[in-house]
């Protein structure tokens, strides 16, 4: 069992995180520029920050070791900023879908009336844009050496 | 600026944020008063043990005389009683109504000292004790082998090493080819150096495999699934539910370091079930030699083992009586969904009865 589970509040504070994403969802759209019309440019910078943590590699600290110096850690360094870049790529693409599929361009779109449907097309904006991100040789390369970097942490730290 | 799709009611927006507010504080401290540690529901007996490997034998009430036993080899990753989860979710206890005589192979929890166990020990060894148990038993030559997941690419193995144990083999969302366009999880595996991952680490943590497998849909094995518990507010039964996934989902065995490797190297890099060259215990494993009936059942939404890489079976053993199961649903939903229930232990028994 992941010891975390054993903690009583892991599921509490699991739940109250994403609670306050859906709350942030909704900030992040509570002052439109002006009657009828989104700053999409504006929602686009507040959703990206939201989005990167839940793109960066998860778990993977599950094995991370206490910090050390030297080669290990460096690699490590580097990796980790590799992978949060692709993160902030992968936010940038998932919000510039999702102020794409707000856009009424076809005129028989239905409108967007509760924070419910805005959720639901917000995860599948970013779903698609990590799905495509995903596939890619770069997002797979970053993935391993992310994982590699912190297994010579724990060596190094042994 | 730009004509807009939202069409936001500030008013009814904040009633809408306060209920569900309200309502995820409210399934939150529901699920702070339930207890769901239970492994399985059905019960069970068990009967042999090599190991941390348990064999478990489930009750049936009317078994079917004419049947082989059913013996189950599940995945080395995560716990099989995601297939006897509660009653109205359980593969395991609508086999047992078919009656079909149940048995099950836990793996259990690998530790520092298992570290060394490899795929002859499981495939060879550990399973093949489970099989000649129920042989023994049973008085009969042969069990019907029944592999889900990583325990049907286990499964093929034992099969095509000892053909003559198993009369009928059943597949369950079983990786066959490893390499399929498709398959996002193997894309990722293939980059790691598996060597010096098991050389530092020894045993691979659950939780590692776990990240993986979230990783594959982040928004949606988290964000919808996390939000969505404010609809279960004041549904104990629901809730329960959830929690029992929530749990079996973080229970998850740590990987014995020398069979994660082999199984990484053999499989994820090389892809050798389906282009040859694939050896345990220092025996190759020819799936030619798989000459009795396969029943290859396979989820079309299955996102962890793509339909792809389970229909690269078709053709590849010496079966002559080949078929295959498409399940509308996913790797999960192929346990626990209400259609599952209903159409998978008949299927399986109504295949087996015929053969």
């Amino acid at each position: 069992m992941d010891e975390r589970f054993s903690d009583p509040l892991f599921l509490q504070r699991t739940l109250s995180e994403y609670a306050q994403g859906f709350a942030a969802l909704a900030g992040a759209f509570r002052a439109p520029a002006g009657p009828g019309a989104v700053d999409f440019g504006t929602i686009q910078q507040s959703l990206v920050a939201g989005y990167q943590r839940l793109f960066t590699p998860g778990g993977l600290d599950a094995a991370a070791p206490p910090s050390v110096s030297g080669a290990a850690f460096e690699r490590y360094r580097r990796a980790a900023a590799c992978t949060t870049e692709l993160a902030a790529s992968i936010a940038h693409d998932a919000s510039r879908r999702l102020a794409e599929a707000l856009v009424a361009s076809d005129p028989g779109a239905s409108p967007i009336t509760s924070l419910r449907e805005l959720h639901a097309l917000w995860i599948d904006c970013g779903e698609a844009a990590y799905a495509e991100a995903a596939r890619r040789e770069e997002f797979a390369s970053a993935q391993a050496e992310l994982l590699m970097a912190l297994v010579e942490l724990r060596a190094a730290a042994a | 600026m730009s004509a807009s799709r939202l069409a936001l009611d500030p008013v009814r927006t904040a009633a809408e944020m306060a209920e569900f507010a309200q309502r995820m504080a409210r399934a939150t401290a529901e699920l702070a008063s339930l207890d769901v540690r239970t492994e399985g529901c059905t019960p069970r007996t068990e009967v042999m043990r090599r190991g941390k490997t348990v064999l478990w034998r489930y009750a049936c009430e009317a078994p079917d005389g004419g049947l082989a036993p059913l013996v189950i080899c599940y995945a080395l990753v995560n716990r099989p009683y995601m297939l006897d989860l509660q009653p109205d979710r359980s593969l395991i206890r609508g086999l047992a109504a078919c009656g079909l005589d149940v048995y099950l192979v836990d793996w259990g929890y690998p530790d520092r000292g298992d570290s060394h166990l490899s795929l002859d020990d499981y495939v060879n060894r550990h399973l093949g004790a489970c099989i000649d148990h129920v042989r023994a038993a049973h008085g009969v030559g042969e069990v019907n082998l029944l592999g889900v997941c990583q325990g049907g690419t286990m499964s093929l193995c034992h099969t095509a090493l000892h053909p003559e144990r198993v009369r009928n083999l059943v597949t369950m969302v079983t990786p066959v080819d490893f390499h399929t366009d498709d398959n996002l999880l193997s894309r990722w595996v293939r980059k790691v150096d598996v060597d010096r991952m098991v050389e530092v680490l020894g045993n691979v943590p659950g939780a590692l495999l776990n990240a993986a497998f979230v990783a594959l849909m982040p928004l949606r094995l988290t964000v919808r699934k996390y939000t969505g518990l404010a609809d279960l507010a004041g549904d104990r039964a629901a809730l329960e539910n959830f929690l029992r996934m929530e749990r079996w989902i973080h229970d998850s065995p740590d990987q014995a370091g020398t069979a994660f490797r082999e199984f990484i190297r053999g499989f994820f890099h090389e892809n050798r079930l389906l282009n040859g060259g694939l050896q345990i215990g220092g025996r190759p494993v020819d799936p030619q030699r798989i000459t009795c009936p396969i029943l290859n059942i396979y989820a079309r939404q299955d996102h962890l083992v793509p339909p792809a890489a389970s229909r690269a079976l078709e053709g590849l053993t010496g079966s002559r009586d080949y078929s295959a199961f498409e399940f509308d649903g996913g790797h999960i939903g192929i346990y626990v969904s209400r259609s599952a229930q209903e159409l998978l232990p008949r299927t399986i028994a109504q295949w087996l009865r015929s053969r």
